[in-house]
């Protein structure tokens, strides 16, 4: 027994010593470009002065599953987008480090090199690297500091070498940790499901998913002779978005409780207005609404079918929705609509080892 | 009568001392340079910037040795992190000893053409001589700090390279004084956006923010203008009607300043709470709330001052427009705080 200090502090000296020539290793800025392949999709616009870098994109990868990011360590972006889930949580709201529920539903991280009109479900942040920092610091979320952040990164040797790699310095600064997340975030990107398949001639739909793509893209027939679903309007693209801003008639004026856009642009006409979703990965990405409140994809198609509501801020898109009856959508139209979103799931995309949690 | 010659003398006193300055460029060896849209910053001769005078500013800024017990030290009422100004209403002294005064933010104190609320002190380097002799700070004497720090040796190497003698009470105001100048904050997403044309951090909630802050309407920035957020006057804003401090008036004995205070600049205001001379506005919704109200009947509060309406959007977006004006790299970098 009187021997187990003697034998720690040996293994000590050893460990120590075995990691020296490793740890003197110089570490260098290492500008490589990242070469972001986009497949079929059009190249997106990424901001000139945030150049993806294999260090860089490393760096935000890091960031993102860091846990010292919130105040008592204890959970990472990851921990409420997560990766199986589209990046998304399938809770109606994420609860923070403080036990406290969110305000509005996690949105799923995929695609926003293509998202070029803001950031979360009202548009308030210009950009990725700005949208990144947020949660860090809100008191909902991860409630802590940027200095209390960088302060853990600072003290963490892997952190201030990866910072060397992809800034030329170890100086972390919040903006250079913005960037990192926004060039991470920039890779994520989801183009490879069975639709994308289907599109390129590999695979076939099935009748019932073939039936719901034509539905999700063909517009509705006032004389009830054509059937269609109108979807394509709003969630059209490459992306299955516009990435506008809309109120798509969850509640009537007067049940309205979150402005949404409104609260970003002091414009009344942008009340209960909401980013319009990527439909991509839809069938994992649930519940769904920016306040989650459906939890079904049966209940986000019963809700345009015949749920419908109107308020002064409704997009005009949905005039044939409101109108007694709604779409009319059969039993076997709903299921055919939702057979066709199942093939919006992107399996490389939610398993894609490059955006798993790093070594 | 004897208050004209007092004033002559401190006009003659910054004339003099205007000619002592000079307006440097940063040394490349700083590792930065002024931020855009921020001038070179006026210098005096004897105390250009110098990494090494600025190391042991910051060590001294660091050191309680300052305090007549070795409790505090500069530091412990300018934390880094709250653009060096702390979260107390007034800070504490020495034996606990309760200051007179909210402690100022030193972010850009090097800009400053005047110090303290009543704008009595010309220079940092004779300002470094207020909190340490301040009985309800650090209740010390220079000339005893100066005998304390010479005892040490890494201090006595310090400041012979950087100013060629022994650390005296010379080289201890000289060296403070060109850390704090070192203390530039120019990097906010306010600056990123207007004068470094970044359009990736400004919210519009904040771009309109700026547009109500330098309406007519609300006259924000005709006191808080220029890349300081301060046009360096003195003014009564209309806080209350009889003030406990009198503020401008304890130096120029003119009416007219009675209660009277500098504007600060609203760089870091986000972080800097809580405001007013006295710190008694908690937070920035307070301080807003105050201005719309158009303050209480002062014979000296500014005309400027005066009730205005302001619907909760506005609000929202004034402070956010205030919240853009932090400058997250300055409060974290490590180059500014000691390990």
């Amino acid at each position: 027994m009187k021997y187990s200090g003697l034998f720690y502090f040996s293994m000590a000296v050893l460990f120590n010593t075995a990691c020296r020539p490793e740890a003197d290793q110089p570490v260098d800025f290492d500008p490589t470009p990242f070469i972001l392949e986009v497949g079929d999709f059009p190249d997106p616009l990424l901001p000139a002065d945030n150049p993806l870098t294999v260090s860089g994109v490393k760096l935000g990868r890091m960031l993102f599953y860091e846990k010292d990011l919130s105040r008592d360590r204890s959970q990472a972006c990851a921990d409420c987008h997560i990766q199986a889930d589209a990046f998304s949580d399938i809770r109606k709201l994420s609860i923070g480090v403080e036990g406290l529920e969110g305000k509005r539903q996690a949105m799923p991280v995929m695609n926003l090199a293509w998202h070029y009109n803001g950031l979360f479900w009202d548009g308030r942040s210009p950009s990725v690297r700005a949208q990144s920092l947020k949660p860090i610091q809100d008191p909902l979320e991860m409630n802590e500091t940027l200095p209390g952040a960088i302060a853990k990164l600072q003290a963490n040797k892997k952190y201030r070498d990866q910072f060397i790699r992809a800034f030329g310095d170890d100086q972390i600064t919040p903006e250079r940790m913005g960037l990192a997340l926004e060039q991470f975030m920039f890779t994520m990107v989801s183009n490879n499901s069975k639709y994308d398949r289907w599109l390129r001639n590999e695979v076939m739909l099935t009748p019932s998913e073939e039936n719901g793509r034509k539905l999700f893209f063909a517009e509705f027939d006032p004389n009830g002779i054509g059937r269609g679903a109108e979807c394509f309007h709003c969630h059209g693209g490459h992306n299955f978005t516009n990435d506008e801003y809309m109120n798509n008639g969850l509640d009537n004026d007067a049940e309205i409780t979150d402005n949404g856009r409104m609260m970003v642009t002091n414009n009344p006409g942008d009340r209960a207005k909401f980013k319009v979703p990527s439909l991509r990965n839809i069938a994992r990405s649930g519940p769904y609404m920016h306040d989650g409140r459906f939890a079904t994809l049966e209940d986000v198609i019963d809700h345009y079918n015949i749920g419908v509501k109107n308020a002064a801020t409704v997009n005009f898109i949905l005039q044939y929705n409101l109108q007694p009856g709604g779409l009319g959508l059969t039993a076997q139209e709903k299921s055919d609509l939702i057979a066709f979103l199942h093939t919006l799931t992107d399996d490389d995309f939610l398993t894609n080892t490059a955006f798993k949690k790093p070594e | 009568m004897m208050y004209r010659f007092l004033r002559i003398g401190v006009f003659l006193f910054l004339l003099f001392q205007g000619t002592s300055c000079q307006k440097t460029e940063l040394p490349i060896t700083l590792g930065y340079s002024y931020p855009r849209g921020f001038p070179a910053m006026e210098i005096p001769l004897e105390n250009q910037f110098d990494p090494i005078r600025i190391e042991l500013g910051k060590k001294l800024f660091f050191d309680p040795v300052l305090s007549s017990d070795s409790t505090i030290s500069c530091g412990s009422c300018h934390l880094p992190g709250f653009a060096f100004s702390d979260t107390l209403k007034v800070s504490l002294g020495v034996k606990n000893r309760m200051g007179a005064r909210n402690t100022p933010s030193l972010a850009n104190v090097g800009y400053q053409r005047v110090l303290l609320r009543e704008g009595g002190v010309p220079t940092l380097e004779m300002q470094v001589l207020v909190p340490v002799q301040e009985h309800n700070e650090f209740d010390s004497d220079l000339l005893m700090i100066a005998k304390k720090i010479s005892a040490n040796p890494v201090y006595r190497e310090l400041a012979n390279k950087a100013y060629g003698r022994d650390p005296d009470p010379w080289v201890i105001t000289r060296a403070i004084a060109a850390f704090e100048r070192s203390l530039i904050s120019g990097d906010s997403d306010f600056d990123k956006w207007f004068y470094k044309g970044n359009p990736w951090y400004m919210t519009a909630s904040s771009k309109r923010g700026f547009q109500l802050f330098t309406s007519e309407r609300l006259a924000c920035s005709q006191c808080h203008s220029g890349f300081l957020f301060t046009n360096q006057d003195y003014t009564n804003n209309g806080l209350y009607e009889v003030y406990p401090d009198s503020g401008r008036i304890r130096l120029t004995g003119l009416d007219g300043d009675r209660a009277s205070f500098k504007i600060p600049s609203l760089r870091n205001v986000a972080v800097t709470a809580p405001y007013m001379h006295d710190g008694s506005l908690v937070t920035l919704e307070e301080v807003i709330e105050h201005y719309v109200s158009g303050g209480t009947q002062h014979a000296n509060k500014s005309p400027l001052i005066k009730p205005i309406v302001l619907n909760m959007m506005e609000r929202q977006d004034l402070i956010h427009f205030l919240e853009s004006l932090t400058d997250q790299a300055f409060l974290t970098n490590s180059k500014f705080n000691i390990e």
